[in-house]
């Protein structure tokens, strides 16, 4: 006799969720904060850079 | 003090009001986009590094390399000393926005693509345009004669427009990893309303910062010179 391969056995669980639960997005905010801090770190030195050459200037 | 003088002084105090609007501005567009812009069901709060990605890579590659290359054209015929300091000041104001993409795609690529690189057409190329920058510089720091390095430079200026259409059609040529536009499409924007108006507020936002930074560097180089020419004279 040759076991039924269409039925999940009573001891697993389904590996798609039920369509009443929401789709949870990724926790990967890190990511976000760190190229945030990246960005405005670039930004905030090239312009101290750019101000302190122009008071450089002025003098 | 002399009439050029006076005008950059002029400039630098321009420069430095539309800079700090424009960091404020990039504050402010930082803050709309973790607050007040839906996350992404896929990508999750990642998908957000796209707002200041984006809106540099347009600018640099739309607005910064084209005005460095057409200034260096334009100097080429015209050979006059105004567009050599507007061909300088924005082509290091590309190299910074340039910068900034190189330094924020791969922090988005690692959770999205499971890498921080790969050699896709798109980062390949605009990582060359970034090199090109930084020889447009070095080219610039290493020649004394002002004609030579004016010269020089609009050549190595121009070569920097020949990648952006390259860089454009990378996506589209080669099929890589690298999304495909979802603004700069022939067809409207793929973005719902709030996240498109939060990238469109990034757009004005790096547009701003460029010409505060522009303004700011502009003025520094014609102070420098009026210094040099009333040493000379």
């Amino acid at each position: 006799m040759q076991a039924d391969t269409t039925r999940a056995p009573a001891d697993t669980v389904a590996l798609t969720a039920p369509a009443e639960v929401p789709f949870m997005p990724p926790h990967n905010g890190g990511y976000m904060v760190a190229a945030y801090v990246v960005a405005a770190a670039v930004y905030l030195v090239y312009a101290a850079s750019l101000i302190l050459r122009a008071r450089a200037e002025r003098r | 003090m002399t009439p050029d003088a006076a005008r950059a002084r002029s400039l630098m105090t321009r420069g430095v009001v539309l800079t700090v609007l424009a960091l404020i501005g990039q504050a402010a567009v930082m803050l709309l986009a973790i607050q007040f812009t839906p996350v992404e069901a896929r990508q999750g709060m990642a998908q957000k590094i796209f707002y200041v990605h984006v809106p540099a890579a347009v600018i640099a590659l739309w607005v910064a390399v084209p005005l460095t290359a057409f200034a260096g054209l334009l100097y080429l015929w015209l050979h006059d000393p105004r567009l050599d300091r507007f061909a300088a000041a924005s082509a290091e104001v590309s190299t910074v926005l340039c910068g900034i993409v190189l330094a924020t795609g791969p922090i988005w690529g690692k959770p999205i693509w499971g890498t921080w690189w790969t050699w896709d057409g798109r980062l390949t190329l605009t990582l060359f345009l970034f090199f090109l920058l930084l020889g447009y510089h070095t080219l610039r720091a290493a020649i004394r004669d002002p004609g030579d390095r004016a010269r020089f430079s609009a050549v190595l200026g121009v070569m920097g427009l020949v990648l952006v259409p390259f860089i454009h059609l990378s996506v589209y040529l080669w099929r890589g990893l690298h999304p495909q536009p979802v603004v700069l499409k022939p067809s409207a924007p793929s973005l719902p309303p709030e996240m498109l108006r939060t990238l469109l507020s990034g757009f004005a936002v790096a547009f701003l910062l460029y010409l505060g930074f522009v303004t700011l560097r502009y003025g520094i180089q014609l102070a420098r010179d009026a210094r040099e020419a009333a040493h000379a004279g």
